[in-house]
């Protein structure tokens, strides 16, 4: 079991690194972890950025944790999941090359 | 016809390559625009923008409910009692300047203001100055005896201040005077004619607020210090700028040793209290301020919290540095003030843009505030977007 799911982690992160229709996968990975992390009302906790501590004790840690995970999901939903979409449009126009036949 | 033709081998890398880079290449640059705030939705010279409204009506809400101010109240201090304290300063400078704004609404914002006064001495009276300072003003003893924070009664006499420059309410009168005598006795006892805010820690950031109280406290009551603020500001111009920038350094020993450098947390708003007392002094510290520690990266603006010839740390103040581009949130937020209060427009809104991108709004019924910050972050963008009023008043001569 835990081979197989390793195995689905190495495909994911590093099986068809040169192709679009991973990339497209990938980016829509990034948006809907980001997107479950924003129902979950995660936003909330992102005041650590500021500087800004949670109440100490495990609960506090839990709301650092939930807040930097949610930045960092933030941040790959919004510069890296675009980046891959256009870049999986422009490699496929690349692939796309007109060849006549 | 077209025929699908993959890369093999090398090709296929660089094709990858090239891909990402251009995708990259175009979607940087225009990140920004998704994000660019329409400068009237913010701020507007001749009233309330919609998003200030917002945040004034968070805040109100925080003091007209008692839970949820202790909840936030209690989470800035976990991390720092002094955030608590300045809340409710710039909270009470941005009502002032909405009540000033708005005349009919008055009432209310002046019915907030004066809870906040009167919860701050009260808080003040019972459990004295260190309830809103940080644990290492016990380290040692204050130079100036009896001691006394700056820190403390120059905020609290720029809230009292303010309070009666939008309508005079009696019961203020006699504290403000007495504030106002304190802090001109202090300040005029130090050989740099500055006062401590923590043991032989004098900030520039506390001696101009205390300093703008003053000016705005005379414009209230009829009294005149201006002899004294004109030898404040000689004595700073004279000891207390750095050869390298020519900004005013921020924390200094009470004999007038500069400590730290210019400091973007401190700088913006002293820029704006000088503006009350030497509009072109503080014109220049603005212009300093900005090409020191102001950036533009991809249409985003930032605020470092130090200038390039000066390495300092990151700290309480600046809140945590962003490495490589230096971009403090602390420096930035109060750029927002500065930006505002020098009509920087473009600055401002780059600013915007990158509080709208990084600051996590979360707007509902309640008002909008800033996850990403907390209660003192909002209340200085509120001062920021509403600034105006408050100053103009005190600079324009009374017709009597």
């Amino acid at each position: 079991m835990t081979k197989r799911i390793w195995s689905i982690a190495r495909l994911f992160l590093w099986g068809g690194l040169l192709s679009a229709p991973p990339w497209v996968a990938r980016a829509v990975l990034l948006l809907a972890i980001f997107a479950l992390l924003h129902l979950l009302g995660w936003r909330a906790d992102t005041a650590i950025i500021s500087g800004t501590l949670p109440a100490p004790g495990v609960a506090g840690e839990l709301a650092i944790l939930r807040g930097l995970l949610y930045v960092l999901s933030y941040f790959a939903a919004v510069l890296v999941a675009p980046i891959l979409l256009i870049a999986a449009v422009l490699l496929t126009l690349m692939q796309l090359g007109p060849r006549r036949i | 016809m077209l025929m699908f033709s993959p890369f093999r081998g090398w090709a296929r890398l660089a094709a990858a390559a090239i891909a990402l880079l251009l995708a990259t290449a175009i979607w940087l640059p225009v990140v920004h625009l998704f994000f660019r705030p329409t400068l009237a939705d913010y701020r507007q010279s001749h009233g309330i923008a919609p998003a200030a409204r917002q945040i004034a009506h968070r805040h109100l809400r925080l003091w007209e409910d008692p839970a949820l101010r202790a909840a936030e109240i209690d989470r800035m201090r976990a991390s720092n009692a002094e955030w608590d304290f300045m809340g409710r300063t710039f909270l009470v400078l941005g009502l002032a300047n909405i009540a000033l704004h708005e005349p009919h609404e008055q009432a209310r914002y002046l019915t907030v203001i004066d809870q906040i006064i009167d919860e701050t001495l009260k808080v003040e009276a019972e459990h004295g100055m260190y309830f809103f300072l940080m644990p290492y003003a016990r380290a040692g003893p204050f130079v100036a005896q009896p001691a006394r924070s700056l820190f403390i009664d120059g905020e609290i006499a720029l809230m009292l201040a303010a309070r009666q420059r939008v309508a005079i309410n009696p019961r203020y009168e006699r504290p403000l005077a007495q504030r106002i005598d304190t802090i001109v006795q202090g300040m005029q006892s130090g050989p740099a004619l500055c006062a401590e805010s923590y043991p032989d820690e004098c900030w520039m950031f506390c001696n101009a607020a205390a300093v703008a109280a003053v000016a705005v406290s005379d414009s209230v009551d009829g009294r005149d210090h201006g002899a004294f603020i004109n030898e404040w500001l000689a004595s700073i111009k004279a000891r207390l700028v750095d050869h390298e920038t020519g900004l005013l350094v921020s924390s200094f020993t009470y004999d007038g040793k500069p400590l730290d450098g210019p400091e973007g947390s401190s700088i913006w708003f002293v820029a704006h209290c000088l503006q009350l007392i030497d509009p072109d002094f503080a014109a220049d510290q603005y212009a300093r301020a900005r090409a020191e520690l102001g950036q533009r990266i991809m249409g985003f603006g930032y605020a470092r919290e130090w200038p390039a010839s000066w390495q300092g740390p990151m700290d309480v103040d600046s809140g945590p540095i962003v490495p490589v581009l230096g971009a403090s949130a602390g420096s930035s937020g109060l750029a927002l003030l500065g930006a505002a209060a020098f009509d920087d427009h473009n600055f401002l809104r780059e600013l915007l843009t990158s509080l709208q991108f990084a600051g996590f709004p979360c707007t509902d019924d309640h008002g909008r505030s800033y996850a990403a910050g907390n209660q003192v972050g909002d209340a200085v963008l509120l001062y920021a977007l509403v600034q105006g009023p408050l100053w103009q008043q005190v600079l324009t001569p009374s017709p009597f």
